[in-house]
């Protein structure tokens, strides 16, 4: 049988030598499954949520009542927010068919910051949500699947902006890097890429000794909910 | 023989559980292969089948080259069967 384990072993390692017909033989079987998966996964993990909710309701409530207070202070900045997110949705509210060639794919699994999607698109394609929220990068085609790096990968990097202050840097997973210390970046600004939302600003570190500002970013997608994204191909 | 092919068949679907269901909860295949090393009788050699088919579908939902898995799965397999096992007594595990 040891024999057969390091014959078997061998041919593995040969198939190093075809990775992508492999995977593509893999995941064209996988993929009925594995949409199965993600789907109940999706409903499994929304339903926990609900119930770990449901057990810590006494807590939230005083946490409510105090956030309550907060949110009363808050109400003016939430105007001045709503003003801006007018503006923002005006910017964005066009069909996105008309501007773009989209294809709709269905999300089938995901490993670390790489997602697996049922169709196979050219490398480099962008995806985003429904919302024009952009979500990531494809980085390998397969026959009919294709593996995305979603944008909080350490290794993504995209040109982006924040909104309405017209300061561009270069966002690197959750970080936007390159934008000077003199820059008035704050917590809550919007983050784009092209017409694509990104998130907003939810940290940010100015040290004087260095010449950029440290910027934490939220993405504006929670990829545990998505089951569709559309791949642009222009 | 049934074994094997019943495990190649439980493995294919544990790793699609951990790649479309539970995601980045925790490594439950790993962690399956592992357990199975430290229950079984040191003349068996399914442990180290589950390491290389297991490691190969790790491998091959994952974005490492075939054989990263696979290997990192077989050298524990083997510490634990031949280093590990002879000389720590686990209760109600037989040698």
């Amino acid at each position: 049988m040891k024999k057969i384990l390091i014959i078997i072993f061998i041919f593995f390692l040969f198939l190093n030598f075809l990775p992508e017909k492999t995977r593509s033989f893999f995941y064209n079987i996988s993929s009925p499954i594995q949409t199965f998966f993600w789907q109940q996964g999706q409903d499994f993990f929304s339903f926990s949520e609900t119930i770990f909710k449901i057990s810590s309701f006494k807590e939230r409530m005083e946490e409510l009542q105090k956030e309550n207070r907060k949110l009363k202070l808050e109400n003016i900045f939430l105007q001045e927010l709503e003003k801006e997110n007018k503006v923002l949705k005006e910017a964005l509210d066009i069909k996105l068919n008309d501007q773009f060639r989209l294809d709709l794919a269905r999300i089938l699994s995901r490993k670390n910051n790489y997602l697996l999607i049922n169709k196979s698109a050219e490398e480099d394609s962008l995806l985003i949500t429904e919302d024009k929220v952009l979500v990531g990068k494809v980085v390998e085609s397969f026959s009919n699947q294709s593996k995305v790096k979603i944008i909080t990968h350490s290794n993504s990097s995209f040109n982006a902006e924040i909104l309405e202050k017209n300061i561009s840097g270069l966002l690197n997973g959750t970080k936007l890097d390159l934008i000077p210390s003199d820059k008035n970046v704050e917590k809550g600004d919007i983050v784009t890429s092209k017409e694509f939302l990104i998130g907003k600003v939810v940290k940010v570190i100015k040290k004087d000794v260095e010449p950029f500002l440290t910027i934490e970013v939220e993405p504006a997608f929670n990829i545990r909910k998505l089951n569709y994204l559309f791949i642009i191909n222009d | 023989m049934i074994k094997y092919i019943i495990s190649l068949f439980l493995l294919y679907f544990l790793v699609l559980f951990q790649t479309s269901f539970l995601v980045d909860l925790f490594n439950l295949t790993f962690w399956v292969i592992i357990f199975w090393s430290f229950l079984e009788k040191k003349e068996s050699d399914l442990a180290f089948f589950n390491a290389l088919i297991g490691g190969f579908f790790l491998d091959i939902f994952s974005n490492n080259f075939i054989g990263f898995n696979i290997i990192i799965l077989l050298t524990l397999t083997f510490l634990i069967k031949y280093l590990i096992r002879p000389h720590v007594k686990i209760p109600y595990v037989e040698r």
